[in-house]
């Protein structure tokens, strides 16, 4: 970890990051850690839940805790890869072609209903995801760092969707599925203020160039082999499953590791836990086993912890 | 079978075509086309998928079989078994290039076996020794892999290895099984076996004493280590031991074949002074006063003849122990009944005379002993006969003549082994100078030249004592220093020894161990010898050496208490140390403090959930204070930083 | 533990005794005698390091899912191995035929096995005992270890022939009116907002008080009434019950509620939901019965409230 990221203050910065969420959204905290992990390992994250659940508003409190720009893209089938990586457009006054940024130029991109959209457009977009930049008419473009999509899948209506394909899904670090809030949460949405006022009162918690130095102490982070032997066997389980059709692959065990050694690293430690691994075990490799009855693995993967045995 | 088994099956194949290379029976680069099929194999086997690839294969193995048959009828019994091991290798081959996915390659691992036992009677020398010993390995693990490829998964090369482990673990303790039950167990080194020895060792031609000498036996020699016969002498000095000790003597030669002296016990024929039975057991002939004495030792007198020196003109038996003697006329000496204790080791001592007994031969005995073969005898015989003697006083004497025929061969003819390129074929082209013989051939050689001008001589079997022993000061005779010379009557009626092969050559040390892996080399050789020629005095005395050993070890712990000490403390060391790496002590603290606090580890917790398990539950302060302790060790040590700094890491307990 | 010579063990026995034959034939010769020891103890080897391999195994559960005649189906064994293990042999003993399990385990510790169980016929096996056998290490012998057991392998009838007989024997009842209301009553309850007065049973509201209208067949939670006449010959018994299992498992799935009634049984199961494990036991035991016996009683209602879909 560098030296200007002492163990306290990231721990600091995650207390703080959960309080700012805590106060705008009425999401549980076990659905905010993996997406703060995500968020500190350089992942993206696919949010699943039914509409009006405060992810976009999730989007955007996160962005502002992280002094970042915000940007939503709404996906329909219509939506073109110019639209979303921008475009080159003729300038007269200026007699040439202009760059006109797209709304992936961000740090916190929304990318709503990503299921929506045509399978150019999503393979435009996870491109960028994976490596951070965009190619147009010859140049590169980075984008903006740190870059996180938080994209969402609508899971309800399913008429005039494309099928997310399972190598999509593979690069979002963690899948987070929101539910209802908790009665008390939602309870305390309705007697409280506004969020777009709860939002403004937000204070950043941290500015890009502290994430993006938390995001290397990130790489700092130790896999000992006791904790690297019960990823295996996890992993390892998932593939012998009965009722899996297609169990996780290393690239999803390492996905699972980086997610680990984010919160590690939020946590103000340089080593992975299997306390870390079992949090973040569902929301990253659920979307990454595919079960034979085509249910959601969720809980064939909290069963295997169950009976995994954690390597002392 | 499957692919995972393959390579395997090659092995053994390779294997089994080493072990029948190394027999020899094969000439030269006769099996070079079976090596090229074994090890094309993986390709060849693609082949097979067309028709007239296979009928191509199946009519070439068809012919070879065929030929090979033709062979073994013609040339009788003796290739028998020598076709046949050719036939089982070419069967290996074929299988290996052939074997079907649906077939169980039991028969490769049988034949293979068979072969190993077979090619045993053949070369059973330390190279045979070692290949048997790859052998095991492979044919262990090809067992093992073959039991799992039976199930029809594709072996993982990570489940094969961890097999090729286990079979290695597995035939290191089938050998040490083995060899311990080949020193323990109980039997009959002598058992003749219910069809006597026709089966034999016929085949297996060691250097030794044979009551015959076949000259045209070209068979390869092995050449024996065992220790035949240990010479001491009383004095202590090498040099009162005679080189020469007579076995057996031959003096008929029908042009192929030397057969022992065919004299009755008629006093006519009498070839030698007379040995006298006295009073006290031993045996004595006059041949003046004894210039030295050396002690005989057999560790096996099998054959029931004593060697003794032409010049031994005394032989007693230890005190107490009588020995029948019976003395051949032509010198030779016999034991009577030798009993099986005696079979097993007998010993007397010899006195030496200065030289040999005078002798006066009849003109029958004379006749027999300057007698040649009607047929056989090569041209160049005579050719020879005439330019040694072109070089010698019309005149000579026969010792001049003797002497001069010997020089000659000693310095125009070369010494080499059977089975060694540029061996003679047959006495004529030993003769000729176009092929090198051993000492049979040179003796026999030696023995003709005399005889056509009319020496009388004959032929000698016996052993050359040459290796000297500084530390028992004694003259080790070992089975390969068994000698072939010529003995014949000098000017002054008594019998010369006439050596003809050249000494260099047959005295030679085995060359000197010149560096630590021909040393090695040697020393296993020894070993193996000591294998080969395991007997009940060997199988008592590591009986005994294993019976001795904890007084032996108590003995040397008493001796060196300190160096015994520092290596015992050394290998305890070594144990718990191994035993701390299976078990850190970290999880073994931290097991105990789950103990302690009336909890279990359950399937799927981490230690931190334990903890809050054992916070919820509201267990006593002190065990939790512990256990708390124990996991932040545990956490540091297993799952921390490889390099611990004492100001990271501390976990939020 | 069982121990039985394999094919190749019994040619090595063979094998090893030709060779003793010819070694007592022949004089003593000690590469023989090395030989012969060394085939020994290679059986003797073989056979220790088998009963070490065999007994290495604890089983801890055996999961065997109810599952579809003539169909393999995946099952789950729990071991706790102390050392890692080859080729395993995993056969549930019935009494009457093994199962097989092929599988072949290959680790140490605890873990969970996936194997396959090969295709069984329609009923309900009781097994006592897994039988453990394995040919390792050198194919010589086949060791064999059981181990008791107490579970039951439910096999049902195959739901693939499904509809084609559910048409012909299995009546699906619920015949439709003037292609509007279905026929039989099932049963009374109150009035709703939105009855037809004509489904008003009189005599029931004037008997309680309130307004009682007769509940159709239809509205019983949409339910199928399957009826499995058991009377009927060998064929044609596995023909309705195989239709019976496909609409038990098309109301898992999506379809409709259903149920399911023959002589002496009668089962409700509501839609979406995964059919009750006596279901799928009731339907892989159900045997034939004689010509003269009852009819199934259709007029019964289900005991249970059915669900709604």
């Amino acid at each position: 970890m560098p030296a200007n990221i002492p163990a306290s203050s990231a721990r600091c910065v995650r207390q703080d990051l959960e309080r700012n969420l805590a106060a705008v959204v009425a999401v549980p905290a076990a659905a905010i850690e993996p997406v703060l992990c995500a968020l500190v390992a350089g992942g993206h994250v696919l949010l699943e839940g039914i509409p009006g659940i405060g992810k976009t508003l999730l989007a955007r409190t996160l962005a502002q805790s992280i002094r970042g720009e915000f940007r939503r893209i709404q996906f329909t089938n219509d939506v073109m890869p110019s639209d979303v990586t921008g475009s080159a457009v003729w300038r007269a006054d200026l007699g040439r072609f202009a760059f006109v940024r797209g709304p992936l130029f961000a740090n916190v991109v929304l990318a709503d209903e990503i299921n929506r959209t045509s399978p150019r457009t999503l393979s435009c977009l996870l491109e960028a995801m994976e490596s951070g930049r965009v190619s147009l008419e010859g140049r590169t473009l980075e984008l903006g760092r740190p870059f996180l999509v938080l994209a969402t899948r609508n899971p309800v209506e399913f008429h005039g969707t494309f099928p997310v394909p399972e190598a999509a899904l593979d690069r979002f670090l963690v899948r987070v599925e929101l539910d209802y809030p908790a009665a008390e949460f939602e309870l305390a949405l309705y007697g409280g203020r506004d969020c777009e006022a709860r939002l403004a009162e937000i204070q950043p918690v941290v500015d890009c160039d502290q994430l993006l130095a938390l995001r290397a102490a990130v790489d700092e982070v130790q896999v000992r082999p006791a904790v690297a032997e019960y990823v295996y066997r996890v992993v390892r389980a998932t593939r012998h499953h009965a009722d899996v059709q297609l169990g996780a692959s290393p690239r999803a065990a390492l996905a699972w590791l980086r997610a680990a050694k984010g919160r590690a690293a939020f946590d103000g430690r340089d080593y992975v836990l299997p306390d870390d691994l079992k949090v973040l075990a569902e929301p990253a490799l659920a979307h990454r086993v595919f079960r034979r009855d085509g249910e959601s693995a969720s809980t064939l993967i909290a069963d295997l912890l169950r009976t995994t045995e954690v390597p002392l | 079978m499957r692919d995972g088994l393959l390579p395997f099956l090659l092995l053994l194949t390779l294997l089994d075509l080493a072990f029948v290379q190394a027999t020899g029976i094969v000439a030269g680069q006769g099996l070079l086309p079976l090596w090229l099929l074994t090890l094309g194999a993986p390709w060849l086997r693609r082949l097979q998928r067309w028709l007239w690839c296979r009928l191509t294969w199946n009519l070439g193995v068809l012919l070879v079989f065929a030929l090979l048959v033709r062979h073994a009828t013609t040339t009788g019994l003796l290739h028998m078994l020598e076709d046949g091991l050719v036939l089982a290798v070419l069967c290996q081959v074929h299988l290996v290039n052939n074997i079907g996915a649906r077939q169980r390659p039991d028969l490769v691992f049988f034949n293979s076996l068979l072969i190993a036992f077979v090619t045993s009677f053949f070369a059973p020398d330390l190279g045979w020794s070692l290949l048997f010993v790859a052998h095991a390995f492979v044919l262990v693990a090809a067992l093992q892999v073959n039991v799992l490829v039976r199930r029809g998964a594709a072996l993982e090369a990570g489940v094969v290895r961890q097999v090729v482990r286990h079979a290695i673990a597995h035939a290191v303790a089938i050998g040490a099984i083995t060899a311990l039950l080949f020193v323990l167990l109980p039997r009959d080194f002598a058992r003749p076996g219910w069809l006597g020895d026709a089966l034999g060792r016929e085949h297996g031609a060691e250097a030794g004493i044979a009551d015959r000498i076949r000259i045209d036996d070209e068979r390869p020699t092995r050449l024996g280590e065992s220790v035949v016969m240990r010479l001491s002498p009383a004095s202590g000095r090498e040099a009162d031991v005679p080189h020469h000790w007579r076995s057996i003597l031959f003096a008929e030669f029908d042009g192929a074949e030397w057969s022992p002296t065919a004299f009755r016990t008629d006093s006519r024929f009498a070839l030698d002074v007379d040995w006298v039975a006295t009073g006290d057991g031993s045996w004595r002939r006059d041949l003046g006063p004894p210039v030295a004495v050396v002690h005989v030792q057999l560790p096996d007198a099998g054959d029931a003849r004593l060697p003794h020196p032409l010049t031994a003109s005394a032989l007693r038996p230890p005190r107490g122990q009588g020995l029948s003697l019976s003395t051949e006329p032509s010198g030779a000496l016999l034991v009577e009944r030798l009993d099986r204790e005696q079979a097993r080791g007998l010993e007397y001592a010899v006195e030496i005379a200065a030289g040999s007994g005078r002798v006066s031969l009849t003109r029958a005995a004379q006749d027999r002993l300057t007698h040649l073969p009607a047929q056989n005898i090569p041209r160049v015989l005579h050719d020879l006969a005439t330019q040694v003697r072109r070089e010698l006083p019309p005149g000579a004497s026969p010792t001049t003549i003797a002497l001069a025929s010997r020089d000659w061969l000693q310095q125009h003819r070369r010494y080499q082994l059977p089975g060694e390129p540029g061996f003679a074929r047959n006495l004529g082209e030993f003769l000729i100078g176009s092929g090198a013989g051993h000492c049979e051939y040179f003796a026999t050689a030696l023995a003709l030249l005399l005889r056509l001008q009319g020496v009388p001589c004959r032929l000698v079997g016996g052993y050359l004592a040459h290796e000297w022993d500084p530390a028992s000061a004694s003259m080790l005779v070992r089975s390969r220093h068994a000698h072939a010379w010529v003995e014949a009557i000098g000017d002054d009626g008594r019998w010369l020894v006439l050596d003809a092969t050249p000494p260099a050559d047959v005295m030679a040390p085995r060359g000197e161990a010149t560096n630590w892996l021909s040393a090695s080399w040697r020393q296993l050789e020894t070993m193996w010898s000591d294998v080969v020629g395991f007997d009940g005095n060997r199988r008592a005395a590591w009986l005994q050496r294993v019976l001795d050993l904890p007084g032996d070890l108590a003995g040397t712990a008493a001796a060196h208490p300190f160096p015994v000490a520092a290596t015992l403390a050394l290998g305890v060391l070594l144990v718990y140390r191994r035993r701390r790496r299976q078990h850190e002590p970290a999880i073994a603290d931290l097991e105990r403090a789950v103990r302690a606090a009336g909890l279990s580890l359950r399937n799927g917790e981490t230690p931190r959930e334990l903890l809050l398990r054992a916070e919820a539950a509201g267990i006593a302060t002190a065990p939790l204070a512990g256990l708390r302790q124990a996991a932040r060790r545990h956490e540091r040590l297993r799952y921390g930083p490889a390099a611990t700094r004492p100001d990271r890491g501390t976990p939020r307990t | 533990m069982r121990i039985r010579p394999t094919e190749l063990g019994l040619k090595g026995l063979m094998l090893l005794a030709a060779l003793e034959i010819a070694f007592l034939a022949t004089s003593y010769s000690n590469l023989f005698f090395l030989l012969i020891v060394f085939c020994g103890v290679l059986g003797g080897v073989g056979l220790l390091t088998g009963m070490r391999n065999v007994t290495a195994v604890r089983v801890l559960a055996v999961d065997v899912p109810a599952g579809p005649a003539g169909q393999p189906r995946a099952v789950r064994l729990s071991l706790d191995a102390r050392r890692r293990t080859f080729d395993l042999v995993f056969a549930l003993d019935d009494g009457t035929r093994d199962l097989l399990l092929p599988a072949i385990a290959t680790a140490a510790g605890r873990q969970t096995l996936p194997a396959l169980l090969p295709d069984l016929a329609r009923g309900v096996r009781d097994v006592r005992a897994l039988r453990i056998t394995s040919r390792f290490p050198f194919g010589l012998f086949e060791l064999g270890v059981r181990r008791p057991l107490a579970i039951e392998v439910v096999t049902y009838p195959p739901p693939s022939l499904a509809t084609a007989a559910t048409s012909r024997r299995s009546q699906t009842h619920g015949r439709h009116h003037d292609g509007t209301q279905p026929a039989t009553v099932a049963g009374l309850r109150p009035f709703r907002t939105g009855d037809a007065v004509r489904d008003v049973h009189w005599k029931a509201t004037a008997r309680r008080g309130v307004p009682i209208v007769k509940e159709r067949e239809a509205e019983a939670g949409d339910a199928r009434t399957v009826v499995v006449d058991r009377r009927a010959s060998a064929d044609e018994l596995e023909r309705d019950l195989a239709a019976a299992t496909a609409a038990v498992l098309s109301a898992a799935a999506a379809g409709p509620g259903v149920r399911l009634v023959s002589q002496g049984y009668t089962a409700h199961l509501p839609a979406g939901q995964p059919p009750p494990a006596a279901v799928l036991r009731w339907l892989a035991a159900a045997t034939g019965l004689p010509a003269d016996a009852a009819a199934p009683e259709l007029s019964r209602r289900p005991d249970q409230e059915p669900a709604r879909a």
